[in-house]
């Protein structure tokens, strides 16, 4: 027992680390409580208690006792954020169908692949500025040339060129790396 | 700054497939520069495999929509994001209403006297002796005066009782496809796209289309578009189920089932085309899609998940 970190999906005698059904018995009926006044909804708090400890198995992350209470915290943080965002894309999704004749209302199957692709864009312009965004946008979805962005968010063409390398290089960075 | 800094991947290569990317994306590139960027391509695999990815990037962008990309993604999650979705949700309202002012126009008003949300359903007493029940995500124009009675089905569905008083003309019934008149029967009309569903259940109603007459008396089902042929089946008591918040299937396609509960529901239910055919009887509560889907589960080979709170997926189950 020369090292003090060990995964935490090993049932484990030393008491620095906590093995994680001691961990589920101990820390879910908080964070369930505390995901339960966040989210609002039993059921959605359950699942994401749920996820919580489904992570920190999967990432073979070294739970130390004394600071199980903020990894979990910070872990289930990251998961309301993302279930937010999810959401609030749904949210969008539906409001942009509604907005459709219902004789133009895509298949079932593209509403989920065009759903699926909203949601990938999303995460692959995460962090931009928003006139990088913007730009990408403009660009590869209406097929703007450089000398109409630049017109649209009132900037220089040179920035409408730097925020193009800019956006693609964390398209790149989130797509394959 | 350092290039990491400001976000540049760190293979030259890629850097400068994306220099050249954003070169000719720009509309301004000349023949000289397509042809530089060319023969880069050509110098070396590498740089063709680079340039193939940044290809891969911007194919899926172009899956989305634009006008969603630009309310969903345009701002961060703030205030302007916020603002952004209202902005949406205006035209929304807008959208909607013009489209149902084209389809009514020009001698229907646009808005609805009465109407329910998704997932709601409504009984009103509109006068003595005349009650419509309003199915999920359904709207109607009401023309109560003096002895006249009138209802436009502007969308959805609807249950209407109607008894005769005297002195007042028989229920007039507005389904976009065809005029209903009513002295007393128990009825349910429904109006999608493509045409209207007319079911009798006690009493008679009378159908006037294309200048013709065509009765229909209780145990009989009308269905009729704008053209064509009027066809006539039995009615089926049990398609009422939706008043008492059920549904009764008998034999219909899993993916008819779905798309009749979705109707009751915001949100998307996706069949997977595998198991769309599967057959399915029963009686199932009308507002919980989820516990009526996975209800299934013990009978049929299928799973159904939950993605979020708006999306339910119903697949093959896994061996």
């Amino acid at each position: 027992m020369s090292s003090p970190y060990l995964p935490a999906s090993i049932p484990c005698a030393d008491t620095a680390v906590a093995p994680v059904d001691g961990l589920y018995r101990e820390h879910r009926p908080w964070l369930f409580g505390w995901l339960r006044r966040k989210l609002g909804c039993e059921h959605r708090a359950e699942d994401l208690a749920q996820d919580v400890f489904v992570r920190v198995i999967q990432g073979r992350k070294v739970v130390r006792v004394n600071e199980a209470r903020a990894l979990l915290t910070t872990i289930a943080k990251g998961l309301v954020v993302d279930h937010q965002r999810h959401a609030a894309l749904e949210y969008s999704y539906l409001a942009y169908l509604a907005t459709l004749p219902e004789a133009y209302a895509p298949s079932p199957e593209t509403q989920a692949e065009q759903l699926q692709s909203l949601m990938q864009l999303d995460r692959l312009l995460d962090g931009l500025p928003p006139k990088a965004r913007s730009a990408f946008l403009l660009s590869q979805l209406d097929g703007l040339t450089y000398p109409e962005i630049a017109r649209r968010l009132g900037v220089s063409l040179s920035s409408v060129q730097q925020y193009m390398v800019r956006a693609m290089s964390a398209c790149y960075a989130a797509f394959y790396e | 700054m350092s290039d990491a800094a400001r976000g540049m991947p760190p293979d030259p290569v890629v850097r400068q497939a994306i220099a050249w990317w954003a070169k000719l994306q720009s509309g301004l590139a000349n023949a000289h520069e397509r042809e530089s960027c060319a023969a880069w391509l050509q110098a070396d695999a590498s740089h063709q495999q680079a340039w193939d990815r940044l290809q891969v990037i911007g194919r899926d962008a172009r899956r989305v929509p634009a006008a969603l990309a630009h309310a969903a993604l345009n701002a961060p999650p703030s205030r302007a994001r916020r603002t952004a979705l209202r902005g949406l949700l205006a035209f929304t309202g807008l959208a909607a209403t013009g489209w149902a002012g084209y389809q009514h126009a020009p001698w229907q008003r646009l808005a609805a006297d009465l109407s329910t949300e998704v997932g709601e359903r409504r009984t009103v007493a509109l006068a003595d002796g005349l009650n419509i029940t309003l199915n999920s995500d359904s709207a109607v124009r009401l023309h109560l005066s003096g002895n006249v009675r009138g209802i436009d089905l502007l969308r959805g569905e609807m249950l209407v009782n109607t008894e005769s008083r005297p002195g007042i003309g028989a229920l007039r019934v507005d389904t976009g496809y065809g005029e209903l008149r009513a002295e007393r029967a128990r009825f349910d009309v429904r109006r999608t796209g493509e045409g209207s569903r007319l079911g009798v259940y006690e009493g008679s109603v009378a159908l006037w289309r294309d200048g013709v007459w065509t009765h229909a008396a209780a145990g009989e089902r009308l269905g009729f578009a704008a053209g064509g042929q009027i066809d006539r089946h039995a009615a089926d008591p049990d398609r009422l189920a939706w008043v008492d918040g059920l549904v009764v299937a008998k034999d219909w396609r899993l993916d008819y089932f779905a798309q009749y509960l979705a109707r009751q529901r915001v949100g998307l239910i996706r069949v997977d085309p595998a198991v769309a055919a599967l057959r399915l009887s029963g009686v199932f509560p009308l507002d919980d899609a989820e516990r009526a889907l996975k209800a299934l589960e013990p009978a049929l080979p299928i799973s159904v998940t939950r993605h979020t709170q708006y999306w339910l997926q119903v697949g093959p189950r896994q061996a």
